[in-house]
């Protein structure tokens, strides 16, 4: 490991290096785990538990998970589908309530009341020559918007 | 197609002597890991055990183009470090699966008591490592892993592994040379 702890940034380094702490520790590992085998029963155990999944009776949740998988994109395509409809009728609704909206609402102006002479167009008159009477920096802004056509 | 493609493959449409095949084929090289990074019998055949059930649940979505032993290993270590965190326990286990396992190795009895007071040192220096360093030297150089597979076992980056295992080594050398056990011709002396 002479070369590695040098440089342990060289994979080649690392790999060729066969100093002697490295075969120690090659030597060591291997020795200590060279004849461990697992024992049957772990086969046994391993069959016992996957027989379970499959069968369904080990996890509920778990197998119904396995078995709703392939449903998945079956169930967001109609989701998708779903939300595409709402939203497109959606749409033509309220067109059409607007449409509807506009055509009702559009205000009729009656002729008399337009040129009758009440006290509130006195007023008006009042205001809007005093308005006219000031420089313009210091009238209101929204005096101009108030006024009204003669 | 790979042998363990085609092994998955079968596995898949319900065939369980794939899934036999699988398992012991890579039984012995799992098992070792789990037991080299714990130390613990029971706990490494526990591990082997949990390893092909998750395995199993999971042959729906594994890439078995190259091979299953990174993936395979990637759960065994992942299973140790769980183990580890949870008992907390070291691998004392080691020392006396060796001493088992040294008694006709060597050719004479000094040798074989110098063998046995180098292994133990080996083996206390290795269990004095952290648990990600300890199964970084596992992985390399028991199992040979290249670098690569084995940042994809520990899932971390490759400069990662490398500085793991340079870190690893480095404290190995450190514990070894001041084991009183151990003299300087002896701790380097492995033939």
């Amino acid at each position: 490991m002479a070369q590695a702890s040098a440089d342990p940034t060289s994979e080649g380094d690392i790999r060729r290096d066969q100093d002697d702490l490295e075969r120690l520790i090659r030597w060591s590992l291997v020795d200590s785990v060279s004849g461990a085998e697992p024992s049957a029963k772990v086969w046994a155990n391993i069959v016992a538990r996957v027989r379970k999944v499959e069968t369904g009776s080990g996890s509920g949740r778990e197998t119904g998970r396995r078995w709703l998988q392939p449903l998945v994109p079956l169930a967001q395509a109609v989701v998708v589908s779903a939300l595409l409809l709402v939203f497109g009728l959606g749409v033509d609704h309220d067109r059409m309530s607007t449409i509807d909206y506009r055509l009702r609402a559009t205000p009729t102006v009656t002729g008399s009341t337009a040129l009758k002479d009440s006290p509130d167009d006195v007023l008006r008159g009042y205001m809007l020559f005093r308005r006219e009477a000031e420089p313009p920096a210091q009238r209101p802004r929204h005096a101009i918007e108030m006024s009204v056509p003669e | 197609m790979s042998e363990d493609a085609e092994l998955v493959s079968r596995i898949r449409c319900g065939d369980l002597d794939a899934f036999e095949r699988l398992y012991h084929k890579y039984k012995r090289p799992l098992f070792r890991t789990a037991l080299a990074i714990t130390g613990n019998e029971g706990a490494a055949e526990e591990m082997l055990q949990d390893c092909f059930v998750r395995a199993f649940r999971a042959m729906g979505r594994v890439d078995a183009a190259p091979s299953l032993s990174p993936w395979l290993h990637r759960i065994v270590v992942n299973l140790s470090y769980n183990w580890t965190n949870r008992y907390r326990r070291w691998p004392l286990a080691l020392e006396a699966l060796v001493d088992g396992l040294a008694a006709g190795a060597a050719a004479s009895p000094e040798g074989a008591a110098e063998g046995n007071v180098l292994r133990a040192a080996v083996q206390d220096a290795i269990a004095s490592l952290s648990l990600k360093h300890r199964a970084a030297i596992v992985l390399f150089y028991l199992q040979g892993f290249s670098l690569p597979e084995i940042a994809y076992v520990m899932d971390c980056p490759v400069g990662t592994v490398k500085s793991r295992l340079h870190y690893a080594c480095r404290a190995l050398r450190k514990k070894l040379s001041s084991d009183g056990r151990l003299s300087g011709e002896v701790a380097y002396g492995t033939s």
